[in-house]
């Protein structure tokens, strides 16, 4: 996605941030408006559309945050999680989620939901949030 | 419960062989001494020639109905010589010779008399026995027929029309579940306790039923005074002149209310059940596009110029859509709310709330909304509640009146009531029950889920609402009932 955005209409642009962030969902539109608005205000983002491209790009670019659908297509969310986490031992999660939807996992403590459908602006808002946040504040119980 | 007398139920009509002696013969007897003395007393004191001894056929009657066919010519023996005897003694007058003809025919007047009762009294007896069973067979025909009456005013609501339809008749029972009083009904038609339920058609056909004088049996949804509803199983019994034309209407029913309850409460949770898994579905499938969609808006908007015209197209398509979700989830928290999380909750507080949300929505020509300077607590779920008034304050504003929306508290032991009244039109013809069911409306827009969502709501959290018309003038009190807050 070739980000030619002109800055200023996403609020809290940080140029300087170019951290990597891993967008997971299946819906093309969805990872594709996510990852251009996070590009847009100066993030680092790439998408992947199923688990397998998820821990490719995630060995390779090594996240400090996954945005990813629990939902995705059966996948047990739990083990996509921890295999992200073993491959990228820093990165932060940003679950994405039906309103209503049952989260189908034990607990996701600590960890933040985005609503969909969402507001772009909230979903940087969220992302910044979360990445001022130190890393090993997150913990997820099981 | 009136009862048989014992000589009702022993009682049989005669046996034309059996000797009809059983009529008190022995008060009779003493009756005919008693009597034969006071007319040889009378006659004794009387001057000679009054016809006094006549009246001793009196004595030879008594035996007209019973008795042993000798006694009644015993009698007159007697009485024949109570004549001699008081020839002799009656005091003198008249003429002598009178006097010895008068005792005569006298004499011959009781042997006579007596001669006939002897000979006829079995078929006298008989006469007697007829004309007794007749009057006590037509008391206890009545008397049956009166304690049938009792067991059907106890068993059944019941009910009668002339031919025309006016209420000729009501029972107790008619009278307890229509909660009107006899005076109420009497002379009216069943319109007023008809709760607009069922179609014409099947009120027409009720009416060529019995009008051909055929029995009509159905179930049908009446309305009681204080507007509740009640589900009766009918049979209404058309009695025919001698023309054939219908005479009277007879209608016997019985409460079915509860049985139509439960029967509904069945139908609405599967279907509640089965909605619930589809939204669930369906809420997936068409939120997730729909957040692809939205937020790819988004980002084409930002990279249009800020005076491109197609701007204002991407916002108008970024509202339908939020519009469009809003509407999938009112579905979805309709068809799968929450269980609800029970806790004290500050009624005032909640109110105030959802006033200032309903106001903001209802948008500048809102109604004012008083509320009341204190409410009790109740148990419930905090966003539940506010959700409820809130739905119920938005319909009472947006009633059409500008006069303000009035609400009120109360409380008993165990409910708190909270009644949202308004000044607009009411529901009018509408059936206030059926405003609840789901997807039914009265907005030219809205998915109709409203005041459904309001009840599903109440209910989880063990309470009701009504909808009722006021009884000051026009416009609607919505009713809640939320169970009191421990103490």
């Amino acid at each position: 996605m070739n980000s030619n955005l002109s800055c200023g209409e996403f609020p809290g642009v940080r140029a300087e941030i170019h951290a990597g962030i891993l967008v997971i969902d299946d819906e093309p539109l969805v990872r594709w408006s996510i990852v251009a608005g996070l590009r847009h205000a100066g993030f680092a983002a790439v998408g992947a559309g199923s688990p397998e491209e998820a821990t490719r790009l995630a060995a390779q670019t090594r996240p400090v945050l996954a945005l990813f659908d629990v939902r995705l297509w059966g996948t047990d969310p739990v083990r996509l999680l921890q295999e992200i986490r073993t491959l990228a031992p820093n990165c932060r999660i940003l679950i994405l989620a039906v309103e209503g939807q049952d989260l189908a996992v034990p607990t996701w403590n600590g960890i933040d939901v985005i609503r969909k459908p969402f507001d772009l602006h909230a979903v940087v808002e969220r992302v910044e949030t979360v990445l001022s946040r130190p890393a090993h504040g997150v913990r997820m119980a099981v | 419960m009136a009862q048989y007398h014992s000589r009702m139920t022993t009682s049989s009509p005669p046996a034309p062989h059996a000797p009809p002696v059983d009529r008190s013969p022995l008060w009779g007897r003493i009756g005919a001494l008693v009597v034969m003395a006071l007319i040889f007393w009378a006659d004794a004191i009387t001057p000679m020639g009054v016809a006094v001894p006549v009246l001793y056929v009196a004595p030879v009657l008594l035996f007209m109905l019973g008795g042993y066919y000798w006694e009644p010519l015993v009698v007159a023996a007697g009485s024949t010589l109570l004549i001699i005897a008081g020839a002799y003694l009656t005091p003198p007058g008249g003429s002598a010779d009178a006097g010895t003809i008068n005792r005569v025919l006298e004499t011959a007047v009781v042997w006579i008399s007596a001669g006939i009762i002897a000979r006829y009294r079995r078929t006298l007896a008989r006469w007697g026995s007829q004309y007794e069973a007749d009057r006590t067979g037509r008391a206890r025909s009545l008397q049956q027929l009166e304690e049938m009456r009792q067991a059907l005013d106890q068993a059944a609501i019941v009910a009668a029309t002339d031919q025309r339809g006016l209420i000729t008749y009501v029972n107790d029972k008619f009278c307890e579940i229509s909660k009107y009083s006899r005076d109420e009904l009497l002379g009216q038609d069943h319109r007023i306790i008809n709760s607009g339920y069922h179609p014409q058609e099947f009120i027409r056909g009720l009416w060529r039923t019995i009008a051909n004088g055929e029995v009509w049996r159905g179930e049908i949804r009446n309305r009681a005074k204080d507007g509740t509803y009640y589900w009766v199983d009918t049979t209404i019994v058309p009695f025919l002149n001698e023309q054939g034309k219908p005479r009277q209407y007879l209608a016997i029913r019985s409460d079915i209310t509860q049985r139509k309850q439960a029967e509904a409460k069945l139908v609405e949770q599967s279907a509640l059940a089965q909605l619930g898994q589809l939204a669930a579905v369906v809420a997936h499938e068409v939120r997730n596009p729909l957040a692809g969609v939205r937020g790819t808006l988004q980002v084409l908007r930002s990279r249009s110029a800020t005076t491109d015209g197609d701007r204002g197209i991407m916002d108008a398509m970024i509202a339908r859509l939020d519009v469009l979700n809003n509407k999938v989830e009112d579905i979805l928290r309709f068809a799968r709310p929450r269980s609800p999380v029970l806790e004290v909750v500050d009624v005032k507080t909640v109110l105030a709330d959802a006033a200032s949300s309903a106001r903001a929505a209802a948008g500048p020509s809102s109604p004012e909304i008083r509320l009341p300077a204190a409410a009790p607590n109740v148990s419930g779920d905090r966003e539940m509640v506010r959700d409820v008034f809130l739905n119920l304050l938005l319909n009472a504003c947006q009633s059409g009146s500008t006069s303000p929306v009035e609400v009120r508290t109360t409380e008993d032991a165990r409910m708190v009531t909270v009644d949202i009244a308004d000044r607009g039109a009411g529901f009018g013809e509408h059936d206030p029950e059926r405003l609840f069911e789901a997807f039914h409306t009265t907005k030219k827009s809205g998915t109709g889920l409203g005041l459904a969502i309001v009840r599903r709501l109440v209910l989880l959290q063990g309470g009701d609402v009504k909808l009722l018309a006021r009884d000051d003038g026009p416009g609607t009190v919505a009713r809640v009932t939320l169970p009191s807050a421990p103490r």
